[in-house]
């Protein structure tokens, strides 16, 4: 491993042997046949196995319901997460500046945290009935605590040397807030929106399941009680998942930003 | 630089001295307002501080009436062994911190605060991590024309051209205090407050920033109150060393170093010095090093 890292292109082996390609394919490989294995092998009818999962998928492509799903969980994940973004990282950077604020909200913030988003379906139902305020709401409550807490933290981890030097070339307090505070604290910051953005994802497929009836999740519970669609059901999760991951990866790229990027290990 | 003409303070400005009816103990003239020589740039009269005790520890007792006066263009060292306060006394005159009492008098007026006409430099490192070293640099300076010319300029004096794209942490130790260096010069202030900006780096980095600073300083004459708690550094950097006691601290030497820069380590004049301020922090050659007991 270390090898290869230490001359990536004078190595012996093709280009195509990449082992961050290779390795987890070859794990995916495997996995791909002990399911198929198992399932010929229990002679179960109803749950598939890899192939009809994968003509599940193409199923799901052809009637348009993929993308219409798809685009339905996003739109709800897009407008919770921004508007957890707009409220918490002001709303964390704040606290974390004030001790004040931060004595008077943070034992509130640490009571509300610890509930589980799914705990709030209820209420939930009850105040936006079954329509895409529900899930939105929902979303938001499952982003906004971890994006809260990583922005007051990252205030509070400020190492006071760099206020103390901004001020010294007499800056005003919203400069100070500009070229100090918010360059600062931006890469925990991030880090807090990309884990706040992985919760809002679990979420919004278990929102889905209850209080709407459109999106991945609704998907999930619908191929299930509609007719036992098993197929369906797991092909809904393999795309749950590859979107994950795709979420993940396009928040990974941005701690690569200059700017932020400063502010992380380089690995 | 040219001294501008003597200030005299006018009776609206006096002093607000904490310190008892009689000044006696901290060495302040009593009626009269105290002195002020037209030299002076920084002038400390009686100056304490004890940090309140927190829930796990007592107050700290840890200036106990300082005084000193530092002329303009001057460059003191202040030495005194760790922990006796010297950053607390630096931040004092800085403006970060404020005195349990006594006063600290800049250019004849109270320090209310940081100023950006005296430019600290901080123990722990100051340079931004977010900006790269040109941004550091250009901090203190406004957006106006000319901004670039001066940026590079500092960028040269402190040997740093061609990383000026460079973040700090792309920097060795050394280099990085050169770009608060440079920054802290780009601003152009009168004063500059150095806390032991060279203690985190090796001898011969140490040995290097030193014969740079001078160079640097006999260009730009600024005035320079420079705390080390290392004797040599100090002898071979200031135009006066001022000799701190082990808490409560108070300023218990002064020693005129007198010597022509560069100067020769190994001097019979420079040993004496050295040898003056070994005696003043109470460790003598024999009795052990700067560790000794
Ligand atoms: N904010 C603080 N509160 C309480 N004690 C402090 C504080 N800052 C420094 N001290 C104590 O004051 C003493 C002097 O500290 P300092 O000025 O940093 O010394 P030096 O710079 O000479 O090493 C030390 O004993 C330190 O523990
Ligand atoms: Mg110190």
């Amino acid at each position: 491993m270390n090898a290869d890292r230490m001359a990536p292109n004078t190595s012996q082996r093709p280009r195509w042997f990449a082992p961050v390609l290779t390795l987890p394919s070859l794990v995916a490989v495997l996995l791909l046949l002990a399911w198929e294995g198992a399932v010929r092998y229990s002679r179960n009818d109803l749950f598939p196995g890899p192939w009809q999962v994968g003509l599940g998928v193409v199923e799901l492509l052809r009637k348009g319901l993929l993308l219409k799903y798809t685009v339905a969980s996003l739109f709800r994940v897009t407008w919770g997460f921004l508007l957890a973004v707009l409220v918490g990282v002001p709303f964390g950077l704040f606290l974390g500046w004030f001790r004040t604020a931060y004595l008077a909200f943070n034992p509130l913030i640490q009571v509300l945290r610890p509930i589980s988003p799914i705990a709030w379906i209820p209420l939930a139902i009850l105040w936006f009935g079954v329509s895409d305020a529900a899930p939105v709401f929902l979303i938001f409550l499952a982003s906004v605590f971890p994006i809260t807490v990583s922005a007051t933290a990252a205030v509070r981890d400020l190492q006071p040397v760099y206020v103390r030097a901004a001020r010294n070339f007499g800056i005003g307090r919203v400069q100070l807030f500009l070229r100090v505070i918010l360059p600062a604290t931006l890469p925990q910051v991030l880090t807090g929106l990309r884990i706040a953005l992985g919760v809002a994802w679990l979420v919004v497929v278990a929102a889905e399941m209850i209080a709407v009836n459109s999106g991945l999740g609704y998907l999930i519970i619908d191929a299930r009680n509609a007719g036992k669609r098993y197929d369906l059901v797991v092909a809904g999760m393999v795309i749950i998942g590859l979107i994950g991951l795709g979420l993940d990866l396009l928040l990974r790229r941005a701690e690569r930003l200059e700017g932020v990027s400063w502010g992380y290990a380089h690995r | 630089m040219t001294n501008p003409p003597p200030r005299s303070r006018g009776p609206d400005t006096t002093p607000n001295h904490d310190c008892p009816a009689s000044h006696e103990h901290c060495g302040a003239p009593t009626g009269e307002h105290p002195p002020v020589t037209s030299l002076a740039t920084v002038s400390i009269r009686g100056l304490w501080l004890t940090y309140p005790g927190t829930r796990w520890g007592p107050p700290v007792h840890v200036l106990e009436d300082v005084n000193l006066e530092v002329r303009r263009g001057e460059f003191v060292c202040i030495v005194g062994p760790s922990g006796c306060g010297k950053t607390t006394l630096l931040n004092i005159i800085g403006g970060f911190l404020t005195a349990t009492r006594g006063e600290v008098l800049v250019e004849g007026a109270p320090v209310q605060g940081p100023d950006r006409r005296r430019i600290f430099i901080f123990q722990e490192g100051g340079v931004f991590p977010w900006l790269t070293v040109r941004e550091n640099i250009g901090f203190g300076l406004d957006r106006r024309p000319g901004r670039d010319t001066v940026i590079n300029h500092y960028l040269e004096m402190v040997g740093l051209s061609g990383f000026e794209r460079s973040y700090p942490r792309e920097l060795s130790g050394g280099m990085r205090q050169r770009v608060e260096i440079a920054r802290a010069l780009a601003a152009n202030p009168e004063i500059l407050y150095m806390d032991e900006p060279f203690g985190a780096l090796d001898y011969i980095t140490r040995f290097k920033m030193r014969a740079d600073l001078v160079r640097i300083w006999q260009g730009e004459r600024k005035t320079v109150l420079f705390v080390t708690h290392d004797i040599d550094e100090a002898i071979q950097l200031g135009d006066r060393v001022l000799v701190m006691t082990r808490r409560p601290a108070t300023i218990r030497e002064v020693v005129e170093v007198n010597l022509r820069r560069p100067r020769d380590l190994d001097s019979p004049s420079y040993l004496e010095r050295r040898d003056r301020i070994f005696k003043a922090m109470g460790m003598s050659h024999l009795s052990g090093g700067p560790l000794g007991p």
